[in-house]
């Protein structure tokens, strides 16, 4: 068993890749302004990354960052710069969909990791092969395998390997669709993907409409939430566990990222699959972050109607995120708390963080910054305090039901 | 300049012979997929016979996402096209290019990855490998397919009449769409299902077969009148994928791109072509369009 699996997490700036490490993330992969997909997630600059890199090593972390274009010529400009900053950054692997660019990193940025981006739908040992030729130094599975196969491979494979566990999922092969260029001319291989696949379609066979007026064709995928198979990944020896979302918030990457070290850890622990009652724990756990509906993807076989979202794409969300502990004073219990949504006094609140699992409270008194109390603190980004009868530490992240 | 064409029918060979293809592309069963008709072994045996006899080069889908399993077939799939004499495999799997190292046959081989063939770069890399051509990605530009033929030294080939794949799931979208509404699934294999989005009217064809679902552009790609600037960078082949199209307007149209060959006319060509067909939804696609925005 891979007890020591790594955690690898998305993060679309600066700060939620702090929160990701500090949350459990053994690596952060982000994308830079350029090469990447996702680009409106792509908001790294050199010196970002550079900061991600330091604030990592301080953690014992790593950072990856995603060059997982799918190149036109008139994309390679600027590449061998990029690359020799990323690993004069302390950049430990780069995520890369393109042949050329996996030679470019091992000519010059050899410090560089390369890592086999999904784009490249690889589903068997002898296409590893095939990569583990070109110095290939991870493979990232397609989507489309299933825990039988994933399994198989991580346990023969040459090089090491990483699958995905939780977050949203291309409908088509990843890199194998162009709805987006096809109906918005937004590249779905450079970083301008429509998600064309999850809008309402009519499907007609013949002269004869299939489809119903009330529930139209779509292609959306549920989200993929896969802590069922947890244990059978770390004991099939995969690398690496990976979560899908770079657009996602801070609280998001908190919450999932929290639940997914503690179940690691559980496992690693116990060296036994997660019994119904843990496994229901964390799936609730994962819940409290927005996700959309969730399935267990390709893991258990071709996915069927259950694993799709046809009429209401919303998200099942049951806590909303609320507020940041900035500090606290042990003597007084009064933690100072950056407002991110709506609560008031009377309101049950739930502290977690690195150091705490879902401690609840209830709010008695709020105090803004002029010291005057008030019921409701409904400003954003504002600081006021608020006695929490429990220790906490900057950074935690409260929530409510 | 190599003339490749889809085949649905059997019977359909002479036709395309006598239009002035070169090359017929044929679709097995398992191992190919997106192609106007899929053919039993036996019938593979024929046609790639009756091809041979005219003088024409066979050529097959091997285009599957491969998982270990379904290796073993694929390697026992390939030692049959070796021993039929099948000039051309067309794969998407890195996994074909392992077996065919294996079993001599990596100089018969085409890469098409689809969307992935998008830079010269990556093309030359994978035509130094020792594989016959590769296929351009349909999503590009014609001055990006331009600069890919100058700068490639290789084979390459081009798409340019038929519609155009757009995407490939694994997942069989029809039949879970059936099942949430409480519809039979009588599209499996069918050729004459469509998507329109609902707030569009373009009618974009959708496959659903064993090995997942596949949906296609709203417009038939016609570039007649770039064939020969393509030709003139050097483009070496060309394909004709009659998906979803009557055998008519496919013969029509390889005799069309023969005829510019021989030097005639594209744009009289053309013009006459999508008069003849006027109730085809024909487009240059991509070539002149960048699709190059993210947001």
């Amino acid at each position: 068993m891979n007890k020591k699996i790594e955690l690898l997490a998305p993060a679309g700036d600066l700060e939620r890749a702090k929160v990701a490490i500090r949350f459990g993330a053994n690596a952060v992969y982000l994308g830079g302004k350029r090469f990447s997909l996702r680009s409106r997630a792509s908001n790294f600059e050199i010196s970002d990354i550079k900061e991600a890199c330091d604030y990592a090593r301080e953690y014992g972390a790593h950072i990856h960052v995603t060059i997982n274009i799918i190149p036109h010529d008139e994309d390679f400009d600027g590449l061998e710069g990029y690359l020799k900053e990323l690993e004069n950054a302390g950049v430990t692997a780069v995520i890369v969909a393109s042949p050329t660019i996996i030679q470019t990193v091992k000519k010059v940025a050899p410090k560089l990791e390369v890592h086999l981006s999904t784009q490249m739908s690889t589903t068997n040992l002898k296409a590893i092969e095939y990569y583990q030729r070109l110095g290939v130094d991870r493979i990232v599975y397609a989507r489309e395998c299933n825990l039988e196969e994933v399994c198989m491979i991580s346990k023969n494979s040459p090089v090491p390997t990483e699958a995905f566990i939780h977050g949203g999922m291309c409908v088509n092969y990843s890199g194998r669709c162009t709805l987006s260029n096809a109906m918005t001319l937004r590249d779905a291989n450079r970083g301008g993907c429509a998600q064309s696949c999850r809008w309402k379609y009519h499907l007609i066979q013949g002269e004869k409409e299939i489809s119903k007026e009330d529930c139209l064709f779509s292609m959306s995928s549920k989200d993929l939430m896969a802590v069922d198979v947890l244990y059978d990944l770390m004991d099939a020896n995969v690398a690496s566990l990976k979560i899908e979302g770079r657009m996602k918030s801070a609280y998001y990457i908190a919450s999932v990222v929290h639940t997914y070290r503690k179940a690691i850890d559980e496992i690693a622990q116990t060296e036994k699959p997660l019994d119904a009652e843990r496994l229901e724990y964390y799936a609730n756990e994962l819940s409290k972050a927005e996700n959309r509906p969730t399935s267990i993807g390709f893991y258990r076989g071709l996915p069927t109607a259950k694993a799709h979202l046809y009429g209401i794409n919303g998200a099942g969300v049951t806590h909303d995120f609320v507020g940041v502990v900035m500090a606290y004073d042990q003597d007084s219990q009064i933690a100072k708390v950056q407002v991110r949504n709506v609560f008031g006094c009377g309101y049950e609140l739930e502290v977690f963080g690195p150091h705490i699992d879902n401690e609840a409270f209830v709010v008695d008194s709020i105090i803004n910054s002029d010291k005057e109390n008030i019921e409701v603190a409904n400003q954003p980004m504002t600081i006021v305090e608020v006695k929490i009868p429990f220790i906490v530490e900057p950074q935690d992240l409260i929530r409510r039901k | 300049m190599e003339f490749i064409v889809t085949v649905e029918k059997i019977e359909d060979i002479n036709l395309f012979c006598e239009a002035g293809a070169t090359v017929l592309l044929f679709c097995d069963e398992f191992h190919g997929t997106r192609a106007p008709s899929k053919f039993k072994q036996e019938e593979l045996i024929e046609a790639f016979g009756k091809t041979q006899e005219l003088g024409l080069k066979v050529a097959v889908y091997m285009n599957r996402i491969y998982t270990d399993k379904e290796l073993e077939q694929a390697e026992e799939y390939m030692k049959f096209l070796k021993e039929h004499g099948v000039a051309f495999i067309y794969y998407n799997d890195p996994a074909v290019y392992i077996l065919a190292e294996s079993l001599g046959l990596v100089g018969h081989l085409v890469y098409e990855p689809d969307t992935l063939m998008t830079n010269s770069r990556d093309m030359q890399f994978v035509l130094d490998q020792g594989i016959h051509h590769a296929v351009l990605s349909t999503e590009i530009t014609l001055d990006e397919m331009k600069e890919m033929c100058i700068n490639v030294h290789g084979n390459t080939e081009a798409i340019l009449f038929g519609y155009l794949n757009m995407s490939y799931s694994k997942r069989h979208l029809i039949q879970n769409y059936c099942d949430e509404i409480g519809a039979d699934n009588t599209c499996v294999n069918k050729m004459n299902c469509v998507l329109i989005e609902s707030t569009r009217e373009g009618k974009m064809p959708i496959l659903e077969d064993e090995q997942g679902t596949h949906i296609f552009t709203d417009y038939i790609l016609d570039a007649f009148d770039e064939f020969k600037v393509l030709k003139d960078t050097g483009l070496k082949s060309m394909r004709i994928d009659g998906i979803f199209l009557p055998r008519d307007l496919v013969v029509d149209a390889c005799k069309a791109f023969v005829m510019i060959d021989l030097g005639m006319d594209s744009e009289v060509i053309r013009k006459k072509f999508e008069e003849k067909y006027s109730e085809y939804p024909f487009s240059k696609g991509y070539m002149y369009q960048k699709t190059n925005l993210v947001k």
